[in-house]
């Protein structure tokens, strides 16, 4: 039984990391980590640019007829 | 469609809307399953939460029965919560922020379908098994092993599932959201295949096993259900509020630093307990050093909302997320403290720590699945909020009731723990002084079970399209609030 | 940040510290134990537990005595836990060799159960306690065990094991509470606990 036990933490340990490694690996190189401006901005699209509000309770969008995202500070 | 997702070399902002809404619409089945279990098993949670609590006030209720007494209610609690509720919520809300940030239509939802089915069944077995008996008494890993056995297999097909998706997903920048969610369905599963081999399956000698229960108990909060709740808010806060993180910078270095430090923080449990004394030393420091991922966290949230705190107002979404983004702060800089040597003294073996836990899978976890919630359901059904009462009555009901729970479980934890810290003070008087917080806790349990009702009316409201009669959306902003128009007009 | 290889390395290397401190390191030299023989007695230590107390161990962990109830001495320095009187000595990673679930425990709302069976090693006070805990401890939210109990009626004799119970609470004419297999397994692992043995590496601190 304790031979399964080694088997069983040992592949686990190897499948486990070995794939956080590579994955990591393969982020760092494939250019993940550069441009982290325009990264954070992936978010956004034309439909639902930035300066847009996208939730709110209804009646409160009654008394605030002004465009959401124009309310905002500029980021 | 396919023109939809071709995507061209001209891409208009109708077009964007439109796939946006397949992806939302392609995860609806997988999201509507685990969000309704989760806000099944939250009902139930709350019950065998208040029954438990009510029994601290009052020993004598519903004692005859064995499957009913204290030491079974309490594991059958936290398992129903930890595994039903949160993790269910935590796996809709993934589901649908991998689909959109892979920017694809949700794939091979039959997986997730089969997960779905195995996790509940897992969570029944569960709690059923605790309650007649079969419960382990190791805390987090009270399932007996048929009952684990499904959550594992649910687990399996769910990241096999997080797997394809990413590999079918749009080329393009990775967010720091997609970070934390591989993150945590690639750390959970070694750790609760670990735990289980080394408690459940084959188990250890005693004394090795304390070691492997923190080590995973605690990793279940910091590299679980911390990425995922960090995951939602970095992306539900920015994407509410129209306005990138302040820092992207922060939120990735945030992200690596927890992963360094938070793994080796469970022995903070144990200080003082049977092991040597370099095992906990390193937990303290690795304890100490998780104040670098808060800090970054905390400031690169606070910066992003800065300046609009009025949006709390009027949206539902970042009222619940910002809350629990506050109190991811909050739970983890008292947790820090925790870890002290000379503030554990008082506060180990408390009630505190029952505070303390709260404070962070509930203000802090809890809260962000809610505003998830309010944000992904209804685009992932087509139709609004019935009522935006109902949301109001739940976020004061939940929000007092968490913090009255967490400040006098604070209190009375430090009295007790001051009690029990001096030899001249009997072992009865520590527990005196515990009694009328307790009895406060049990209200404030009633508090968020009252929420929780309200939300789970609202939810099935939902369900039941019983609010699309209204002819305006009630919850997002409507394409009319969007157009540039001039302000006066 | 170019120096992303580095980093990566190394979070993936803190991770495996991890599993290596806090799980493979436990299961090599935490979970390795053998008993030891005291040369002066002959005594094996810990003393391995009776049948009846191994089965009462697992009543425990199904009743969940955990949530209240910790099982360990700490350090000096680590509260009051000696000065209390709850063991002559603290804990160490042998003492629970032979447990399995541990029942460490992380809340006292209840007292310490260490060396329980030291301080009460009577069974009838058990089987009085479980029954009826507020009486027999006045103060106590301990909840009754008296599902691990059996009301009958008395055929002739009553029989030896009927437990006495304290009043206020009595017990209807002709009737007798006698516990379950249960309830005597889990009163035998209770007298079992006892961990004032000595130990080679935990020597009793001075007084």
């Amino acid at each position: 039984m304790n031979t399964i036990v080694y088997l069983l933490l040992a592949t686990g340990l190897v499948f486990f990391g070995g794939s956080t490694l590579a994955a990591f690996y393969w982020a760092a190189k494939s250019g993940q980590f550069r441009n982290l401006e325009d990264g954070a901005k992936s978010i956004f699209d034309q439909d639902e640019p930035l300066g847009t509000a996208t939730d709110a309770f209804a009646d409160k969008t009654a008394d605030r007829p002004l465009r959401r995202g124009a309310e905002l500070s500029s980021p | 469609m396919s023109a939809i997702l071709a995507h061209p070399a001209t891409v208009t902002p109708e077009m964007e809307k439109a796939r946006r809404a397949l992806i939302d619409e392609s995860t609806r089945l997988p999201v509507i399953l685990f969000y309704g279990s989760a806000v099944f098993w939250l009902l139930v949670g709350s019950l065998l939460a208040l029954l438990a609590s009510f029994k601290l006030n009052d020993p004598t209720l519903l004692n005859q029965w064995g499957w009913l007494t204290f030491g079974r209610v309490r594991p059958a609690h936290l398992n129903a919560v930890v595994y039903g509720w949160a993790s269910a919520a935590g796996i809709g809300t993934s589901l649908w922020l991998m689909a959109r940030l892979c920017r694809t239509p949700l794939r091979h939802s039959k997986l997730l379908i089969g997960a779905a089915i195995f996790w509940n069944i897992g969570v029944l077995l569960g709690i059923l098994g605790i309650l007649s008996g079969d419960g382990r008494s190791i805390e987090w890993l009270e399932f007996p092993n048929y009952a684990s056995f499904m959550l594992f297999v649910a687990f399996g097909l769910i990241a096999v599932w997080a797997i394809l998706m990413f590999r079918f997903r749009e080329p393009g920048h990775i967010y720091v959201s997609q970070w934390y969610l591989l993150a945590a369905f690639l750390w959970f599963p070694w750790l609760y295949s670990t735990a289980n081999i080394l408690l459940n399956f084959q188990p250890i000698q005693g004394g090795g096993q304390g070691a492997v229960n923190w080590w995973y108990g605690h990793n279940t909060l910091g590299l679980w259900f911390t990425p995922i709740g960090l995951a939602t808010a970095y992306y539900l806060i920015p994407k509410v509020l129209g306005r990138p993180i302040h820092s992207y910078y922060l939120s990735i270095l945030g992200f690596w630093s927890l992963a360094i430090f938070y793994s080796w923080n469970g022995m903070h449990h144990l200080i003082g307990g049977p092991f040597p004394a370099w095992l906990i030393s390193a937990s303290v420091v690795a304890s100490v050093m998780m104040f670098i991922p808060v800090i970054t966290t905390a400031i690169n949230h606070h910066m992003t909302v800065r300046g609009n705190f009025q949006a709390l107002k009027w949206s539902p979404t970042l009222r619940f997320t910002v809350f629990g983004a506050m109190c991811y702060t909050l739970a983890s800089l008292q947790g820090i403290s925790m870890a002290i040597p000379s503030l554990n003294v008082v506060t180990h073996f408390t009630h505190y720590t029952v505070g303390h836990a709260h404070l962070g899978l509930y203000a802090f976890f809890t809260m962000i699945m809610f505003g998830a919630m309010y944000y992904i359901l209804p685009r992932v059904v087509g139709w609004e909020w019935p009522s935006a009462r109902l949301i109001r009555w739940h976020f004061w009901l939940v929000a007092i009731g968490i913090g009255m729970m967490v400040v006098v479980l604070t209190l009375g934890g430090l009295l007790q723990g001051l009690a029990l810290l001096d030899p001249d003070i009997t072992f009865m008087a520590s527990l005196d002084y515990t009694k009328p917080w307790l009895f406060l806790r049990s209200i404030s349990g009633l508090l968020l079970t009252a929420g929780h009702i309200v939300f789970a009316v609202s939810f099935t409201l939902l369900l039941l399209k019983a609010g699309a009669t209204r002819t305006e959306p009630t919850l997002f902003a409507t394409d009319q609030d969007r157009q540039p128009e001039p302000l006066n007009a | 940040m170019n120096r992303m290889p580095v980093i990566v390395i190394g979070v993936f290397l803190t991770f495996l510290s991890s599993w290596l401190g806090l799980v493979a390191y436990p299961y090599f030299n935490l979970a390795r134990y053998t008993p030891v023989v005291d040369e002066n007695t002959g005594d094996i230590n810990p003393p391995p537990l009776s049948g009846l107390a191994e089965r009462g161990q697992q009543v425990y962990a199904a009743a969940g005595c955990i949530y209240c109830h910790s099982q360990q001495v700490r350090q000096i320095g680590y509260g009051s836990d000696l000065a209390r009187g709850w063991g002559s000595r603290p804990t160490v990673a042998r003492d629970y060799m032979r447990e399995s679930p541990v029942f460490l425990g992380t809340m006292r709302t209840g007292p310490d159960l260490t060396n329980i069976g030291a301080r009460q090693p009577s069974v009838m006070w058990h089987h009085q306690h479980l029954y009826q805990p507020m009486v027999v401890s006045p103060g106590s939210i301990m909840p009754s065990f008296r599902y691990l109990y059996e009301t009958r009626k008395i055929e002739g004799q009553r029989s030896a094991e009927a437990i006495d119970l304290l009043p206020p609470d009595n017990i209807p004419e002709g009737y007798e509470i006698v516990p379950t297999y249960e309830a005597e397994a889990l009163v035998a692992y209770l007298v079992s606990l006892n961990r004032n043995y000595p130990l080679p590496e935990a020597p009793e601190p001075p007084q």
